[in-house]
């Protein structure tokens, strides 16, 4: 069986605020089935439990009602099969590129398994900077390490939270083919949160539409298109015209929620 | 991409070169290096050929010393027509260097031709020197006294300090306990306790050990606690995605991040313990260079309490120093600290 399938089962995800009187409904009955190395997108406004799910399925939170299975066993904790790159690259400042890389290798003792952070590393062109220090690297640089950071440790299932949010077009439209290629070749689940709906077509194989106040699923448009796709294609901006007026459809509707 | 590998203090080098200095402003800048040289040099000649006012006498030991002084900058001078890094250093610090030395003949002509600073409260320089060299055992041993005491009471603080601090930023029940000693020690200065100490303490080395140590043990503490309480939750949710376990999180993420803050409290915890240090030995304790002090004033050995002083300074800023090396190299990865 290939591993990376995830299901998402009537989950709800209710905050309580800090003070306790005031509940908030971030999620509401989500039911998603994710397939094992399937490139999926959630596009949606801020504030619709895009992080939130993610966040569960990492295993950073858990949901307050329903379940989500890794392959089918319920998501209670964290593991290293299900790998997380945030906006902010987050690479530990105090390790050189080369050994953040390494990093999950020493957590699950495959200290010496090298090959394939060395091989991904020389796949996203920063072959020549494993001596350096985070602070030393671009923005864009700096994201790519921690995509190798986290896909060096083989998981089954890569979350992304907008990790391309904070860069410039450029190096975007770079990181996002560095993606393909990196999906391509570990085959492994992708699971991708992002504000760009080009982005999102560019790279998925499905984009989830998402509504505010509740978080609910509003579509699920697979995305018909061989790789490498073009931006400029006729069904590429279909799908993007579709796609936007899901959101604006599912952004009055939500404001319409509100007034009521 | 690959090129982008030049340090900062090559572009400075590049910059500053790229600025066109006339010829006049260049032979000006090499003469400002050389100022040292003959500010030494009229010192040497100042403290040499100067009749000394009275009974003053002096020897031949400071003269040998500025000789030496200025000799070490003169060869400096030297290599850096050949070293160009060499002399941006030196060209800097020159002004600097020329008035210590003018000062220091300003002082010497001062007390030893003039007798206008008068003795025995302003001993010349020479005379501090000579009474250095005269009872170097006695400073020696004082100074390695002051040493072992002031090191014993700063690791003892620093250990208790970082896990006090690391153990309470990474659990709230620890935090619970510490809290309340942070909050009422912390506003209370260690030298307060020193009279408690002097009675109670069945040896005085521990007990001022021990003072020493809470005085550092504040600072680590709470510098520590921040240093923790400030990380990133970020780095704790990828390494944990990345498959690392508590303990592996508490040495790989939290004290690697928290460190920059942890120096913070080293520093002041330092300053804090060399206080406690001398308070403690002019205070009770019966050796170290503090007790020394104390003592010759009270033989109103003026000179060598001078001597005391400035050897004392000496040991602060080297052991300041040290601690500023340690920190450049632990905390490498931080932009701008090796730079
Ligand atoms: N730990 C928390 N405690 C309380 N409320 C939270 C918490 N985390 C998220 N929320 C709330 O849940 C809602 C969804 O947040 P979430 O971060 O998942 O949105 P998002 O879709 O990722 O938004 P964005 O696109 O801006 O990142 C928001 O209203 C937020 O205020
Ligand atoms: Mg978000």
């Amino acid at each position: 069986m290939e591993k990376g399938h995830i299901e998402i089962n009537g989950v709800t995800k209710i905050f309580r605020r800090t003070d306790g009187t005031d509940t908030l409904t971030a999620l509401d009955n989500i039911q998603l089935d994710i397939k094992a190395g399937e490139f999926i997108a959630f596009v949606g406004a801020s504030g619709c439990g895009k992080s939130t799910l993610l966040r569960m399925i990492a295993g950073l939170e858990t949901p307050t009602i329903g379940k989500i299975l890794s392959d089918g066993e319920e998501i209670t904790s964290t593991s290293e099969k299900r790998g997380l790159v945030f906006q902010d690259h987050a690479l530990f400042p105090w390790l050189t590129v080369w050994d953040n890389v390494r990093f999950g290798l020493k957590s699950t003792g495959k200290k010496d398994k090298t090959e394939l952070a060395e091989h991904l590393l020389d796949l996203v062109e920063l072959g020549n900077f494993k001596k350096s220090y985070p602070y030393q690297l671009s923005g864009g640089m700096a994201q790519r390490v921690a995509l190798v950071r986290a896909l060096a440790n083989e998981p089954d299932v890569l979350l992304l939270d907008e990790p391309l949010g904070a860069l410039d077009a450029f190096t975007r439209m770079n990181i996002q083919d560095a993606l393909i290629d990196l999906w391509k070749e570990r085959k492994n689940t992708m699971i991708l949160i992002t504000h760009d709906v080009d982005e999102a077509i560019y790279l998925a194989q499905r984009v989830i539409v998402m509504s505010p106040r509740p978080g609910r699923i509003v579509d699920d448009i697979p995305i018909e298109m061989s790789y490498p796709r073009n931006r400029s294609h006729s069904a590429f901006v279909r799908y993007r015209n579709v796609i936007l007026e899901k959101l604006n459809y599912a952004h009055e509707e939500s404001i319409a929620d509100f007034s009521i | 991409m690959a090129q982008q590998k030049v340090s900062l203090k090559e572009l400075n080098t590049l910059e500053l070169e790229r600025k066109n200095v006339s010829t006049a402003g260049k032979v000006l800048q090499r003469l400002i290096t050389a100022l040292p040289i003959v500010a030494g040099l009229l010192h040497l000649i100042e403290y040499l050929f100067i009749p000394n006012k009275g009974m003053n006498t002096c020897t031949a030991t400071y003269a040998y010393i500025l000789i030496f002084f200025t000799g070490v900058w003169a060869v400096l001078y030297i290599i850096s027509f050949f070293n160009y890094a060499l002399y941006r250093k030196i060209n800097h610090d020159a002004p600097l260097y020329a008035v210590i030395f003018l000062l220091l003949a300003a002082y010497d002509y001062a007390t030893l031709k003039t007798g206008k600073l008068i003795m025995p409260y302003f001993p010349w320089v020479d005379k501090i020197i000579n009474s250095v060299i005269s009872d170097r055992a006695k400073l020696l041993d004082s100074a390695l006294h002051s040493l072992k005491l002031l090191f014993t009471g700063y690791f003892g603080g620093v250990i208790a300090g970082f896990i006090c601090g690391i153990g309470a930023g990474w659990s709230p029940k620890i935090r619970y306990w510490i809290n309340p000693f942070v909050k009422i020690l912390g506003a209370i200065p260690t030298t307060t306790y020193m009279p408690i100490i002097m009675i109670l303490a069945s040896s005085l080395f521990g007990g001022s050990a021990f003072l020493i140590g809470l005085g550092v043990w504040f600072p680590v503490t709470v510098s520590s606690l921040t240093g923790v309480s400030n990380i990133n939750s970020h780095y704790y949710e990828v390494a944990r995605t990345l498959g690392t376990k508590d303990i592996g999180i508490l040495f790989r993420v939290v004290i690697p991040a928290a460190m920059p803050t942890v120096f913070g409290g080293l520093t002041q915890g330092m300053s804090v313990a060399c206080i406690t240090l001398m308070a403690a030995e002019m205070m009770g304790v019966e050796s170290g260079l503090g007790w020394y002090i104390n003592w010759q004033k009270g033989w109103a050995e003026f000179s060598k309490m001078y001597g005391a002083i400035i050897i004392i300074c000496i040991i602060f800023v080297l052991v300041n120093t040290l601690l500023n090396v340690i920190k450049g190299y632990v905390l490498r990865w931080q932009k701008g600290v090796n730079s």
